[in-house]
C-alpha cells in the first residue's frame, strides 16, 4: 500500500480513525483481544461501511487453526464483505479486491453493514460466547458448556 | 575481574553442583529448590549481572515442572542454564524479583501459562489471557486442538467452509 503500489491512483488510502473510514481491512490471524478491540473498532465507524478479511487466517484459521486464543472464522463476529485468501496474500491482491469491493458497491451487492443490523443477536451471541465465558471450556464443567452451546444455537 | 568458562565450571562444582558444559559459551547447572536463591546471589556476585529470561518445560510423565533461568554476564560472556526440577502437583517457588527487577515480568508470564506460583510475588496479574477459565494453556495436559475446536467451532484442514 505503499508508494511503490500507489493505491492512490485508485482512489485508496489509508485513514487516520476508523469514524473517517469506508473499509475495515483485517490483516491476519484474530486473537480474542485482538477481536474485541476490532468489534469496537468496527461498531464505531460511520455506515456505509465494508469489512475486508484479509489472508488465510481470517478465513478458517489458516495454520493456527488449533490454537487456543485465535478465532477460526471472522464472518462469525462481524460481517465480511469480501475475502482475500493467501498467506500472505500479494499486494496485487488486496487491490484488486478493493476494486472488485467498489464494483460490489455499485452494484449494490455489497451491504453486510446492513446483515449485522438486521442479525445483530446472532453476532453478538457469537462474540458473548468467545468473550464472556463464564465455564471452563475443558475440564469437569463440560456438560454444562454443551447446554449453553445448543441453547445459543 | 573475568573469569573463563572452565574456571566457573569448576567454581561450581567446588559448590557441590552438577554442571554441564554445553556450547563455548553456554554452560548448564542442576540446581534444588531449596538452594536456588542461594546459588542466583552467588552467580550475581561473580560478575552473572543479567537475567535474560525464565522459563518452564512441562515433564508431565515425570510428574514435574523443570524451571530454567538464563543468566549472562556481561564481563565473563557466559551464558548460564539454571534448571529447577519442582512437583508438579504442587508447583511453587521462591519468587527472584528481589534479586532482578525484570522477574516480574517473567514470573508473571510463567505463572500464566503454567500455573506456577511464586512465592512472593505480590502481583502474578494476567499478562496475555483475558478472561481465562481453563487450566494454564501451555501444560502438556491441555488440548489446544480440543478447545479451539469446541469454542471456536474450527474444522481441521480449514473445512469445506
Amino acid at each position: 500500500m505503499t508508494s511503490r503500489w500507489d493505491v492512490e491512483r485508485f482512489g485508496i488510502g489509508p485513514m487516520a480513525t476508523p469514524r473517517q473510514a469506508d473499509v475495515l481491512l483485517v490483516t491476519g490471524y484474530v486473537s480474542l483481544k485482538t477481536l474485541k478491540r476490532i468489534i469496537r473498532t468496527y461498531e464505531q465507524m460511520p455506515e456505509p461501511k465494508w469489512v475486508l478479511a484479509f489472508g488465510s487466517c481470517t478465513v478458517n484459521g489458516g495454520i493456527y487453526w488449533d490454537s487456543y486464543n485465535t478465532i477460526t472464522n471472522l464472518a462469525e463476529y462481524i460481517p465480511v464483505d469480501i475475502t482475500v485468501s493467501g498467506c500472505m496474500p500479494r499486494p496485487e491482491a488486496v487491490m484488486d479486491a478493493l476494486q472488485t469491493l467498489m464494483k460490489m458497491i455499485q452494484s449494490g451487492e455489497a451491504g453486510a453493514y446492513k446483515k449485522y443490523k438486521e442479525n445483530y443477536e446472532y453476532y453478538k451471541a457469537n462474540q458473548d460466547r468467545v468473550l464472556r465465558k463464564t465455564y471452563p471450556i475443558l475440564g469437569e464443567k463440560l456438560i454444562q458448556n454443551e447446554e449453553a452451546a445448543t441453547s445459543i444455537e | 575481574m573475568k573469569l573463563s568458562k572452565e574456571e566457573i565450571i569448576d567454581l561450581l562444582k567446588q559448590r557441590g553442583l552438577e554442571v554441564n558444559d554445553l556450547y563455548p559459551t553456554q554452560i548448564s547447572v542442576i540446581v534444588n529448590k531449596e538452594n536456588l536463591i542461594n546459588h542466583l546471589v552467588y552467580l550475581k556476585s561473580i560478575g552473572f549481572d543479567h537475567l535474560s529470561f525464565i522459563n518452564a518445560v512441562d515433564f508431565i510423565d515425570e510428574g514435574e515442572f523443570e524451571l530454567v533461568y538464563h543468566v549472562w554476564s556481561y564481563t565473563n560472556k557466559v551464558h548460564v542454564l539454571n534448571k529447577v526440577r519442582i512437583d508438579r502437583n504442587d508447583p511453587k517457588i521462591p519468587t527472584i524479583v528481589d534479586l532482578w527487577e525484570q522477574a516480574q515480568f517473567y514470573e508473571q508470564e510463567v505463572h500464566e501459562f503454567f500455573g506456577i506460583v511464586f512465592e512472593g510475588n505480590k502481583d502474578l496479574s494476567p499478562l496475555f489471557l483475558e478472561n481465562w477459565l481453563d487450566i494454564p494453556p501451555l501444560r502438556k495436559d491441555f488440548d489446544t486442538r480440543e478447545f479451539s475446536i469446541r469454542l471456536f467451532d474450527a474444522k481441521p484442514n480449514g473445512g469445506d467452509r
